[in-house]
């Protein structure tokens, strides 16, 4: 009967959703970033997760060429003063026009110690407001573009929604915010919930311990980089070529987690 | 800024507990019997920013500590004296509820006594800071002590532990630049990052 028919399709579209998904996890699919100009800008998305996410990822945006990374917007949880404070600070040190620089306030999607079933709550009212602001008022405005170019995320809880949002122009196949996800350098031998939750989702996943993530499990700098191929695992050397001085972090390691020493 | 532990004996001190709640290190410090220790040790001054913790409030009868709206309070004592003593030796107190610039205290200090929190540990090791951390054994998931331990196994800080604090504090600020000197920040190494995935 047709109904039958019917429910088959519908019951497959999850199935076929996740498969999407599985296709497109960044292990498998390797789209290399397009290439920029030196004189062209990208846009750059930064989570400040509060407290000593927000001063280690401060430190990590003070090693950037600010001039290529514009405009930036700020994304922070709200009623977190000190991170507005922190970036502000940061901010009126950089040059450039301020009417680039754009803040973001998402409401909490998990404060430390919360329940399930309140966190899914609060997790939903972050999703409505970072779908808004992050993926159809950008899409509305110019479908070509993502919200941001560049995300960069440390933790905690809240930046999980703002992943999973921005992974809704992967799944249907437009151009998309790519995602550097960096363990906290107080991170030496376990990684953080947020941590394992996105590590399959973003584009590069960097530990500042080389067991962070587990023994073994990261890519070194200066060690052979392990890389699945269709029949199995081989071993390809991390190029050493001394003319090219980006060679020595090898492009993409595909999903795995990298160790390249401390950043902040 | 100084990248070398200070040679000579130390005589100010900050206790820090960040943005936290950890009344077990704060109430330990705020005490006449340590602020007597301190004083042996030779330390003339103390900054204790102390987060959200409550000041104990034997503290704030016996030092007649007046704390402003912000939680701060500041106050020369002498912790020796006493009705029939005539040991006049002081220190100066301060306590901080938070403070604003923080690098600036740290580099205003000679010493730090801190929670595990990586931003203080850097702070204090990057300004060059003799440096004892206390863990916060009470947080439940504990991976702050992996990052004190390690980093107290490669040479870089002490641990000690709120128990034991008033024992180590004296041989911690007595020790003498043996303590390794901490890398500053490669700025290369995530912006090389960021540049390849923007495709620069």
């Amino acid at each position: 009967m047709d109904i039958a028919l019917l429910l088959i399709s519908i019951g497959s579209l999850p199935l076929l959703l996740a498969l999407r998904i599985y296709l497109v996890l960044p292990a498998h699919s390797a789209a290399p970033s397009p290439r920029r100009k030196e004189n062209e800008t990208c846009s750059l998305g930064v989570f400040l997760g509060s407290g000593g996410h927000t001063a280690e990822m401060i430190a990590l945006i003070s090693t950037l060429d600010m001039t290529r990374y514009t405009p930036r917007t700020y994304v922070h949880c709200r009623g977190d003063d000190m991170s507005l404070r922190l970036v502000s600070a940061f901010e009126s040190r950089q040059t450039g026009d301020p009417n680039n620089i754009h803040h973001l306030s998402l409401p909490r999607a998990r404060k430390v110690g919360q329940g399930k079933l309140s966190t899914f709550q609060s997790g939903l009212k972050t999703l409505r407001v970072a779908l808004w602001y992050t993926f159809l008022r950008p899409l509305l405005k110019d479908p070509s573009r993502p919200w941001v170019e560049v995300l960069l995320i440390n933790g905690p809880g809240t930046c999980v929604v703002l992943v999973a949002v921005a992974w809704i122009r992967r799944i249907i196949g437009l151009s998309y915010t790519r995602i550097i996800y960096v363990e906290s350098f107080a991170r030496v031998t376990s990684l953080s919930l947020s941590g394992k939750i996105l590590k399959p989702f973003v584009d590069v996943f960097i530990v500042q311990w080389p067991d962070a993530a587990g023994k073994g499990q990261a890519v070194f700098k200066t060690e052979p980089n392990k890389h699945e191929s269709g029949n199995g695992v081989e071993e390809d050397k991390v190029q050493t070529d001394k003319t090219n001085k980006k060679s020595t972090v090898a492009m993409p390691t595909n999903g795995r987690v990298r160790y390249l020493g401390w950043l902040i | 800024m100084s990248t070398k532990p200070s040679s000579s004996d130390p005589t100010s001190l900050l206790i820090t507990v960040g943005s936290t709640l950890f009344p077990e290190l704060t109430s330990a410090v705020l005490t006449r019997a340590f602020a007597r220790i301190l004083v042996d040790a030779g330390i003339k001054r103390l900054v204790v920013q102390y987060g959200k913790a409550k000041l104990p409030w034997e503290l704030i009868m016996r030092l007649d500590l007046a704390v402003d709206a912000l939680g701060q309070a500041e106050r020369t004592v002498r912790p020796f004296d006493s009705d029939d003593g005539e040991d006049e030796r002081e220190i100066h107190f301060q306590v901080k509820r938070f403070v604003d610039d923080f690098d600036g205290v740290v580099a205003s200090v000679d010493a730090v006594i801190s929670h595990a929190g990586s931003g203080s540990i850097m702070t204090a090791l990057r300004n060059g800071k003799k440096l004892l951390v206390v863990p916060n054994t009470s947080l439940m998931d504990n991976h702050q002590a992996e990052l004190a331990d390690v980093l107290n196994a490669q040479g870089y800080l002490t641990v000690s532990s709120v128990d034991e604090l008033y024992k180590a504090v004296p041989g911690w600020l007595a020790l003498q630049d043996r303590l390794r000197e901490f890398p500053q920040q490669d700025p290369t190494i995530f912006r090389r990052v960021v540049d390849e995935v923007a495709g620069f």
